[in-house]
């Protein structure tokens, strides 16, 4: 009898031992190497090394050293990004492959680089409990099999201050709208002043000239500079009405000022204080905004009326994939899941928003995030038809004489009609001049 | 009797095991941490640490200068952006601060940052291995309490041209020689070899002369302003003195500099090369410069062909103190944060040991040291001249951050110093001459800002 209550409680308090350091280690004693490629060498130590060696403090973990490997085969000759990537992988046999752009993953999926990891998320549970399915299906190929973990993603968003919509009359923006409606929003509050102070209309943080707004909106919209044919083309009406857009936005003063006229300002606190109606910007913003207490809320990011379920700027932070050929294909997968696994994605403390709802709503103490999700990501990316062999110094050259001709519209020394033809015949001198002749 | 014992027994045993577990298990609400900082620098720890300190959440906060950067530099708005500043910090109320000198000194002056003194005396923080030098100047800041620790510092000492010296049997310099005596050497290198110079002042636009001069007179806290009674006060005997002996230098050529329009990059920045910012000591034609820890790498990426060495900035004999040190990345605590233990996890963590063995190269490329010194391995030798000195308490980069002269003053002074210095290159003025003209317009200058 004794012999049994000590064997029992010597079983009960096994039992809560072995319970406690399961619950409070998590530590694996695999030992051996791991071989990584990220193409983001400096985030992956940032934010990936500590949380292995924490788990697996017997594993090596090797990282490639893509930044060299990348500048050494720049040199050597006209390689582009994706062929590098593949000379790494097949040079570097990694186990774990991470993409941070979308072009790349869609290559190591189309080069057959990546295993499917649907077997593996079915039979181990693992739970990725998207925001939105719509999330998880930009991580599938064509084959709709699922090619890479992710944890976070990032987006624009159109943020506005409800107070400030409400004492001046006028509605608030809504999901899908147009860029066009936008700006015509903005403009209702140009000339308003509240206190003596100006009110602007909306507050474009990614620009930080008129022309920098200027191609911002065409990127947005998806207007390139050359036609199909390749051929310069800088004052098709869809250029005229970009250029008219935002120069008179500028003019009027519904855009906050940029950069140095609005050196000693702080946008963020004027938003909170009802001085700017609108923000357009990605998730960063929302902490900032949190910070500052405004009256806020936020909508989709303008569409383009062609393609109206689009959004222009979900980037995934992390393509996290297996590689066909891991070497330590079990250990590798079992890492995957612990750097995108929900414990992981609840320290991240970068920029981004979690794919997973739980972490979401920890994250952002039960923010409504529908404005970061209810559009679809791109298919593709948007690729201007630029001449082969088209130097990419000709952008800065085209760029700077763009600016000059933006302020001089701005200054009203000379039409817009007049400034595009100007800037499209000096934009085809430099194409010449830094196309190189093969 | 005896198994009511073992009951007993059993029972005990099971609610200390669940006592464990449950202490173990109890996860408590998460603190979060508000931090300013910059995305870059907050990038560098923020997921790391929170993935370690499960207990802990990080918010950051973005400075204003982030939100809003200014595209260029106009001292006027310097000052308005630093009022700013404060003022967003006073409203957003961060944990954790990452403070320029400026931010630090006036907060702590404030009363707005907690003591760390406490925190730094417990063992745990192994203050043996935090660079004295820098606990010292952050202490002078703070006027005499430490309100923040840097998790790396930035320094100078003089690199010098071994083989150079040897081959004309010059005696090495040695760490801390006043300028007097680093010159004098200098002096001797451009005596034995024609086209040789001592000490290579470096590369500017315009000369270098009044850098050079206010430099040494810092060693000894000359002020060339009294901004107490707002009077310039450079037509001194003291003064006079290290004009003169700068003028020799240049007269002899024992001190060299390398004057030359920047180059400007594709973005429009102002850059030059480093062939252009260190040719003359690179190519072997200047025997000695001054530079920060990041000037070695220059040296092994150059592939240089000679053998060089390292010694502590020249100083006052009788003051000993180096007036190069500063801190870089300054942590504090606000004194109004209601999670201070876990904001003190945080800057913990950025100064720990192992943090700064993995960060030093890293650091040390980007021109400045680790804090901890003993984060640097197998390099003592290099390291100590860049912190064998302690700090001078109005060295120069508290000078560049003054607030008690106007910054346009400062920069127009500078011009007209450097006016007078050419001038006497000339030799159309006495040294005395000079500096009694340079102190009449400068002083005239002054009057504007009363």
């Amino acid at each position: 009898m004794y012999k049994n209550l000590a064997l029992i409680s010597f079983l009960l308090i096994g039992m809560f031992l072995s319970g406690c350091q399961i619950i409070s280690k998590e530590k694996h004693n695999e030992q051996g190497t791991l071989v990584v490629l990220d193409t983001d060498e400096q985030r992956f130590r940032t934010e990936y090394l500590g949380t292995i060696n924490r788990s697996y403090p017997k594993l090596e973990v090797v990282l490639v050293p893509y930044e060299n490997y990348r500048n050494e085969q720049t040199k050597q000759g006209n390689l582009t990004n994706q062929e590098i990537l593949s000379g790494a992988i097949e040079y570097y046999l990694p186990d774990i492959i991470i993409a941070r752009e979308r072009a790349d993953f869609k290559k190591l999926m189309s080069d057959n680089r990546l295993a499917p990891l649907d077997r593996g998320i079915k039979s181990d549970k693992y739970d990725q409990d998207p925001l939105d399915p719509k999330l998880i299906s930009s991580l599938r190929g064509d084959d709709g099999l699922q090619y890479a973990l992710s944890s976070h993603f990032t987006s624009t968003v159109l943020y506005y201050n409800q107070s400030a919509f409400q004492q001046a009359g006028v509605a608030t923006p809504n999901d899908g709208m147009t860029w066009e409606e936008v700006y015509l929003t903005a403009a209702r509050f140009s000339g308003n002043s509240i206190n003596n102070n100006k009110e602007y209309g909306l507050y474009l943080p990614n620009a930080n000239s008129t022309f920098s707004a200027v191609l911002n909106l065409a990127y947005e919209q998806g207007i390139g500079f050359f036609t199909p044919k390749k051929e310069l083309a800088l004052r098709t009406p869809e250029w005229v009405k970009v250029w008219e857009t935002v120069t008179k936005a500028v003019t009027s003063g519904a855009l906050f000022p940029f950069g140095q006229d609005a050196a000693g300002e702080d946008p963020i606190k004027q938003f909170s204080e009802g001085k700017i109606a609108m923000i357009y910007g990605d998730d960063r913003l929302i902490a900032q905004i949190i910070n500052r207490k405004a009256d806020w809320a936020m909508v989709s990011e303008p569409i383009h009326s062609k393609q109206p379920d689009v959004g222009n700027n979900y980037r995934y932070l992390q393509y996290m994939g297996l590689s066909v050929n891991a070497p330590h294909r079990d250990l590798a997968w079992e890492v995957m899941k612990l750097l995108n696994g929900e414990k992981a994605a609840l320290s991240f403390s970068g920029q981004g928003i979690p794919i997973r709802k739980a972490v979401a709503n920890i994250r952002y103490n039960h923010l409504d995030l529908k404005a970061f999700y209810s559009l679809r990501p791109r298919d593709s990316e948007f690729e201007d038809p630029a001449p082969t062999g088209l130097d990419p110094e000709f952008y800065l050259d085209l760029y700077s004489e763009g600016d000059k001709k933006v302020k001089e519209v701005i200054e009203n020394k000379v039409t817009i009609d007049q400034a595009l033809l100007e800037l499209e015949e000096l934009g085809q001198v430099l194409v010449k001049r830094y196309t190189k002749v093969e | 009797m005896k198994r009511k014992f073992m009951i007993g027994w059993i029972g005990i045993a099971v609610l200390l095991s669940t006592q464990a577990c449950t202490k173990v298990e109890k996860i408590k609400e998460p603190v979060t941490l508000k931090v300013w900082s910059w995305e870059g620098n907050y990038g560098d720890y923020a997921t790391d640490f929170a993935g370690a300190h499960e207990g802990i959440r990080l918010v950051r906060v973005a400075p204003i200068d982030e939100t809003n950067p200014m595209n260029g530099y106009d001292p006027e708005k310097m000052k308005q952006r630093f009022e700013q500043t404060l003022q967003a910090i006073e409203e957003l109320q961060p944990d954790v601060l990452l403070l320029e000198i400026p931010q630090y000194i006036k907060l702590a002056r404030e009363g707005k940052l907690a003591s760390l003194e406490q925190r730094v005396k417990r063992k745990d923080f192994n203050e043996a291995t935090y660079s004295p030098s820098l606990l010292t100047m952050l202490r002078i800041q703070g006027s005499d309490e430490l309100y923040g620790l840097a998790d790396n510092l930035y320094s100078e000492a003089i690199y010098y041209n071994k083989t150079l010296l040897n081959k004309n049997q010059i005696p090495l310099p040695q760490s801390s020689m006043s300028w007097e005596e680093t010159l004098r050497l200098a002096d001797r290198v451009s005596n034995t070899n024609a086209g040789i110079a001592g000490y290579f002042a470096g590369t500017d636009e315009r000369t270098r002369a009044w850098a050079i001069i206010s430099g040494i007179g810092m060693t000894s806290k000359l002020q060339y302003v009294n901004a107490k009674d707002k009077i310039v006060t450079i037509h001194t005997p003291a003064w006079a003195k290290i004009w003169q002996m700068v003028l020799d230098g240049y007269k002899s050529g024992a001190i060299i500099e390398n004057t030359q329009e920047m180059s400007v990059n594709r973005g429009g920045h102002n850059y030059y090369k480093p062939e252009d910012s260190y040719g003359l000591f690179l190519s072997g034609k200047a025997a000695m410069i001054k530079a920060s820890p990041g000037f070695k790498d220059i040296l092994s990426e150059q592939k240089v062909g000679f053998e060089w060495g390292v010694v502590a900035e020249p100083s006052d004999p009788t003051l000993k103190e180096g007036i190069s040190m500063q801190p870089l990345n300054i942590y504090a605590i606000s004194a109004a944060s209601p999670y201070k233990d876990e904001a003190w996890q945080l800057i913990d963590y950025l100064i720990s040991e192992e943090r700064q063995k993995r960060q030093a190269a890293a650091v040390m490329s980007m021109g400045g040291l680790p804090a901890r010194i003993d984060a640097n391995q197998g390099e003592d030798s290099f390291i100590k001249p860049f912190v064998e000195l302690p700090p001078s308490p109005e060295g120069q980069f508290v000078e560049f951050y003054r607030d008690d002269i106007p910054n346009s003053f400062i920069d127009s002074f500078s011009l007209l110093a450097d006016a007078y210095f050419l001038k006497l290159l000339d030799g159309t003025l006495s040294v005395d001459e000079a500096l009694k003209q340079l102190q009449e317009e400068a002083q005239a200058e002054f009057n504007k800002f009363k």
